[in-house]
C-alpha cells in the first residue's frame, strides 16, 4: 500500500522561558496507506492535536521527518505549502463555523481559496454537504447558528471534504456528539475510506476507537507509564 | 484555476466587510475626509494657483545730483540696464515730476503760476526695477555699490516688504509641508487601524482559509481593496468637499484681488486631475492595508 502520511522518529517540544522544556512528542513512528482510516488514541495533552498540526504544515517538527505522499514537509519551501494543504481537509476540535454566512457560504470556503469559480464552489458545497449527510437542501441557507451540535460538525466536515482531498485529518471526531450520532459518523469515516480518502482521526474515546474496527496508534503524554 | 474568481471573492468579501459594520466605516470615512481635507484644499489652489499672474520684484530709486546732464543720466542708465540683476530701468523726469505736482490735487492755482520750470528743486529719478527672485542681501549690497556712482546723489530702496514676504513664502512652504506630512501620518493611522481591527474580527476566517490552503495574498486581498475603496471614496468626497467649500468663498476672494489687477476666478478641478487623485489615493489606500494587515493574518 502507499504510504500517504509518513512520520519518522518525530519529536516535538516547546520552549519555554519560564520552566523547563515541554515533551509533546517523542520518537513518534506510523505510516498511513491509501483508504487507510487511522485513530489516533490518547489523553487530553498526549499531542493528538499537535501531531493534526504538524501534518498540515501549520507548526515544524523539532526532530525527524514528515511525508505527505512523496513531499518531505522539511524540504518544502513556503510558498509550496497552500497546494499541499489543498489535498488535506482538516476539521478542527471545535468546528469554526462562521456565523456571518450561511451554511453553503461556509462548506464553498475552501473551493474560493482553490481559486475555484463562484458557481463551481457552490455546486461542489452542495455535493460536499450531501457526502457529508446532509443532504436536505434547504440545510445550506440556514445560518450556522440554527444547527445542532452534530449537523455543525458534518457542516464542518462537507467544508473539509469540498475539495476532494486526499487526505483527512478529524481533530476529536465525535467531540460533543451523542452515541447514535457518533456512530453514524463513523460508518460515514468508513465510506470515506473505503472510497480512498486517508483518513487521520484523534480522539480520546478509547471504546469508540476499537468499536471502529480502525487501526489505532496510541499516544500518551510524555512521562507517562507506558500502557500494559 | 480561474483568475478572475479570487479577485471577484475578495470583492464581494470587502463589500460584505463594509455591510457588516456600517458605522465603523462610515466613522473611518469621515476621519479621512477630514484628514483630506486640507491636502486637497491645498492641491486644488495650487493645480489653478500656477499661472497667475503675481510676479513681486523689487525697485530700487535713485535720485540723481541737481545738475546732471541728460547726457550722463543716459549713460547710466544704460549702465544699470547691463546690471545682472536688473530687470528694467525707467526714469521720472525732474520736469515731467514737477508739473505733474503743480497740476495734482491739492495744488493752489497761484501756486502754478509763479513756479517756473527753471526753478525746478527736484532731482531727476531713475527706477531700477530688479529681477524676481532677488535677495533682500542682494539688493543691500547693490545699493550699497549703488551710493558710490556718480551722479547718484541718493540710494533709497525698501527691503524690507520683501524680506518679510519671503519669510512668510518660506513659512507658508514649511507649513504645507508639515501639514502633509501630518496628514498622511494621520490618513495612514487612520486607514491601518480601521484595517487591523477588521482582520481581528475575521480571524477565524483567516485561520480557516490557512489550513484550506489559501495563499498569504488570499488572505489580504479583501483588505487590500478594503482600504483602496476607503481611500478612494474619501478623495472624491473631500474633492467634492473642496470643491463646494472654494465655490462658495471665490467671489470673496475675487473682490478681495480685484483692485490689485489679480483675476482670481475658481474653476472646478478637470476630470482628468479628479480621476488621478482618487486613483492614487486607491493605490495608497491598497499600500497601507496590504502592509498592515501582513503583520497580523
Amino acid at each position: 500500500m502507499a504510504a500517504v502520511i509518513q512520520f519518522e522518529n518525530i519529536c516535538k517540544h516547546y520552549p519555554s522561558s519560564r520552566g523547563p522544556v515541554r515533551h509533546v512528542l517523542s520518537d513518534l513512528n506510523f505510516v498511513a496507506g491509501r483508504g487507510e482510516f487511522i485513530f489516533l488514541v490518547g489523553p487530553c495533552g498526549s499531542g493528538k492535536s499537535t501531531v493534526m498540526r504538524l501534518a498540515l504544515g501549520l507548526e515544524n517538527p523539532s526532530a525527524g521527518a514528515i511525508r505527505i505522499g512523496s513531499t518531505d514537509l522539511s524540504t518544502l519551501k513556503r510558498s509550496a505549502l497552500p497546494i499541499l494543504r489543498r489535498s488535506i481537509g482538516y476539521v478542527a476540535q471545535d468546528t469554526r463555523l462562521l456565523p456571518d454566512r450561511n451554511v453553503l457560504a461556509n462548506v464553498a470556503l475552501p473551493a474560493h481559496a482553490a481559486g475555484l469559480s463562484k458557481r463551481e464552489c457552490q455546486s461542489r458545497a452542495q455535493v460536499a454537504l450531501e457526502r457529508a449527510g446532509l443532504s436536505d437542501p434547504h440545510i445550506g441557507k440556514l445560518s450556522p447558528l440554527e444547527l445542532s451540535g452534530g449537523q455543525s460538525r458534518r457542516v464542518a466536515l462537507a467544508r473539509a471534504l469540498v475539495n476532494r482531498p486526499a487526505v483527512l485529518l478529524v481533530d476529536e471526531l465525535t467531540a460533543y456528539l451523542d452515541q447514535s450520532s457518533a456512530q453514524k459518523l463513523l460508518r460515514l469515516m468508513s465510506q470515506f475510506a473505503a472510497a480512498g480518502v486517508t483518513i487521520l482521526a484523534a480522539t480520546h474515546d478509547e471504546a469508540l476507537a476499537s468499536a471502529s474496527g480502525a487501526r489505532c496508534i496510541a499516544l500518551r503524554p510524555p512521562g507517562s507509564p507506558p500502557t500494559p | 484555476m480561474n483568475l478572475l474568481a479570487p479577485r471577484r471573492y475578495a470583492l464581494s468579501r470587502a463589500l460584505a466587510q463594509l455591510r457588516a459594520h456600517p458605522l465603523g466605516f462610515i466613522c473611518a470615512l469621515l476621519a479621512t475626509v477630514a484628514t483630506l481635507i486640507a491636502p486637497v484644499l491645498c492641491a486644488l489652489l495650487l493645480a489653478q494657483a500656477w499661472p497667475w499672474p503675481i510676479t513681486l520684484s523689487a525697485e530700487i530709486n535713485l535720485f540723481l545730483a541737481p545738475q546732471t546732464s541728460a547726457n550722463d543720466r543716459d549713460q547710466l542708465k544704460t549702465k544699470l540696464q547691463a546690471l545682472p540683476l536688473a530687470h528694467s530701468v525707467s526714469l521720472i523726469d525732474k520736469d515731467a515730476a514737477l508739473r505733474a505736482l503743480l497740476h495734482g490735487p491739492g495744488s493752489s492755482p497761484r501756486q502754478t503760476q509763479d513756479t517756473a520750470p527753471t526753478d525746478n528743486p527736484l532731482p531727476d529719478v531713475l527706477i531700477l526695477k530688479l529681477r524676481p527672485g532677488a535677495s533682500a542681501a542682494q539688493i543691500e549690497s547693490l545699493s550699497q555699490q549703488l551710493q558710490s556712482w556718480p551722479p547718484i546723489e541718493l540710494v533709497q530702496t525698501d527691503t524690507a516688504w520683501l524680506g518679510a514676504w519671503q519669510h512668510a513664502g518660506r513659512l507658508a512652504r514649511v507649513a504645507a509641508v508639515l501639514i502633509g506630512v501630518l496628514a498622511s501620518l494621520i490618513l495612514i493611522w487612520v486607514i491601518a487601524t480601521a484595517i487591523v481591527l477588521q482582520s481581528r474580527i475575521d480571524r477565524d476566517e483567516a485561520k480557516l482559509l490557512i489550513w484550506a490552503g489559501a495563499t498569504g495574498r488570499f488572505i489580504r486581498r479583501p483588505y487590500v481593496y478594503l482600504g483602496a475603496l476607503t481611500l478612494s471614496l474619501a478623495m472624491a468626497l473631500a474633492i467634492t468637499l473642496a470643491h463646494g467649500i472654494l465655490t462658495i468663498i471665490s467671489p470673496s476672494i475675487a473682490a478681495l484681488t480685484a483692485p490689485y489687477g489679480i483675476d482670481l476666478h475658481w474653476a472646478a478641478p478637470s476630470w482628468q486631475l479628479s480621476l488621478a487623485l482618487i486613483a492614487g489615493a486607491g493605490l495608497l489606500g491598497g499600500s497601507i492595508a496590504s502592509i498592515s494587515v501582513q503583520s497580523n493574518t
